[in-house]
């Protein structure tokens, strides 16, 4: 098990360096996205191979439903935690080929699709403990932009500077190793063996 | 007897605290993993934790940016002028602390998806269950934010009345297996048994309440919740969903008798910070006011 202190965008020599148990923390900018229309949107310059007004290559998307206040003409952060990940398996894999977005911050971890095309093309998925957000607002730095804005702040797409975020665990590498398979399907195992047919 | 501006800094105390801590039980819970467990990976889970609870409540931040559905348990004893206004002074201090913090709103129209107000004030929320209990001297409300990450994982089945034991122990394990990572386990795990279609996933909700470490009056209920305890926590899921043999804080029956020919079965999941807070105003105008919720009084 090693730290890493890393910067976005992430190389992906960086990428491919991340084993499991792996801690990691970030400086940059991270975009988050935390409802299926934020992805669907992304997707649709994507599709149409045109470039979405966020940086993607390299980049790092943050399943993060945040608390905004607005004050004059800027937004400050309030605070910023992990919703579940799993939501957004259908999108993930197109934003990784497409888009060639490096990491994916959340919790809970996400599908075998997923898992196959952060083997195929070089991401990891970074897991926060969920239902800690005191501890993880504290490594945001600031609101660098925001992306379609909405008419209430909790639905905006926002780009956020971090500092050594994290502790971030890599729960799922580049080489097809999850260890959420492994524990579900150990936990399956089990189940079938309480439950015969 | 309290004025209702008392009342309501009151009740605005009891919201906060139940976004911004976590019970201590669950608190040595964590410790307790700390200090014995041998899996390295879930020890640092649970360090983590322990430092959000800590950083959380003595900043007054939120624990988890899902402030949940609001959700009040009350619990009135004799009949007292303040039941009128409770629903609406609770409304406007989810209100104000909404607006204050901010929180998210959380309240939505079902179909159209869309908030009605920006305070997490909707058709139908906050969640309001009233219960009267005449041996009790006073209100007590109960702030149990509910929020998605184990929300969406609650069932409900109405076997026949010939379902074995094992055919319900199934279907409670399975809840648990399905959820998977995705309730931020541990989770407390509550069952509701007995009654029909509407009341049975309250006194799920109920057994969730209950907490850690109190196990049914009832012998054959504190046995059946001791075992799936056990078995529950053989699936190996853990904190997080990243492995280990600490899969459920706590498994809680609560039954009530139930009509002939059905039994119904809910299951109610709890994310591991439990977040409640209670108050109790006494008739006398005494007040208590704490994180976590008792089972006395």
């Amino acid at each position: 098990m090693a730290e890493y202190k890393l910067q976005i965008p992430l190389s992906d020599e960086e990428v491919r360096s991340l084993k499991l148990d792996d801690i990691v923390y970030l400086t940059g900018n991270v975009i988050t996205l935390c409802y299926s229309w934020h992805f669907r949107k992304v997707l649709e310059f994507l599709y149409n191979k045109k470039q979405p007004p966020m940086k993607l290559m390299g980049g790092v998307i943050y399943h993060c439903p945040g608390g905004f206040r607005k004050k004059g003409n800027r937004y400050e952060i309030k605070f910023v935690g992990s919703t579940t990940s799993s939501k957004f398996n259908l999108y993930t894999p197109d934003l990784i080929r497409l888009g060639s977005i490096k990491a994916v911050i959340g919790k809970g971890g996400m599908d075998l699709q997923t898992l196959r095309a952060m083997s195929e093309f070089g991401a990891v998925y970074l897991a926060t403990v969920g239902g800690c957000s005191a501890l993880y607002s504290c490594k945001v730095d600031k609101v660098v932009r925001v992306y379609w804005p909405q008419s209430h702040w909790a639905n905006n797409v926002w780009e956020l500077r971090v500092y050594n975020f994290g502790p971030l665990m890599v729960t799922m590498d580049s080489f097809g190793n999850s260890i959420y398979e492994e524990i579900m399907e150990n936990a399956k195992r089990k189940f079938n063996n309480m439950f015969p047919q | 007897m309290l004025d209702e501006k008392k009342i309501k800094k009151l009740l605005k105390e009891m919201y906060l605290i139940s976004l911004t801590t976590v019970p201590d039980e669950v608190l040595q819970y964590l410790k307790k993993i700390i200090i014995n467990s041998d899996n390295s990976r879930e020890r640092s889970i649970a360090k983590i934790m322990l430092e959000n609870a800590s950083l959380a409540e003595k900043n007054r931040c939120l624990v988890c940016q899902d402030s949940g559905l609001p959700v009040f348990f009350l619990k009135i004893g004799e009949t007292n002028p303040l039941i009128l206004r409770l629903a609406r002074l609770i409304s406007d201090v989810v209100s104000q602390v909404s607006l204050e913090i901010p929180l998210r709103c959380m309240a939505v129209d079902p179909i159209t998806r869309k908030e009605l107000r920006d305070d997490n004030i909707g058709v139908g929320v906050p969640i309001l269950h009233w219960d009267i209990d005449p041996k009790f001297s006073g209100i007590e409300i109960i702030s149990v934010p509910k929020g998605a990450g184990s929300g969406s994982w609650g069932r409900i089945k109405i076997f026949t009345p010939d379902a074995k034991r094992e055919e319900i122990d199934k279907f409670i394990i399975e809840t648990v297996l399905r959820a998977g990572s995705n309730p931020c386990p541990p989770v407390i795990v509550g069952v509701g048994i007995g009654a029909n279609f509407d009341e049975v996933p309250k006194l799920a909700a109920k057994a969730c309440l209950r907490g850690l470490n109190t196990p049914h009056p009832e012998t054959r209920f504190k046995e059946w919740e001791k075992e799936l305890f056990s078995k529950i926590n053989q699936l190996g899921i853990g904190l997080m969903g990243l492995g280990g043999e600490n899969t459920a804080l706590a498994v809680n029956i609560e039954y009530t008798y139930t009509h002939k020919p059905w039994l119904p079965v809910a299951v109610n999941l709890q994310c591991w910070p439990d977040r409640k807070a209670t108050l109790r105003i006494y008739n006398d105008g005494s007040y208590e006011l704490f994180k976590g919720a008792r089972l006395d009084g």
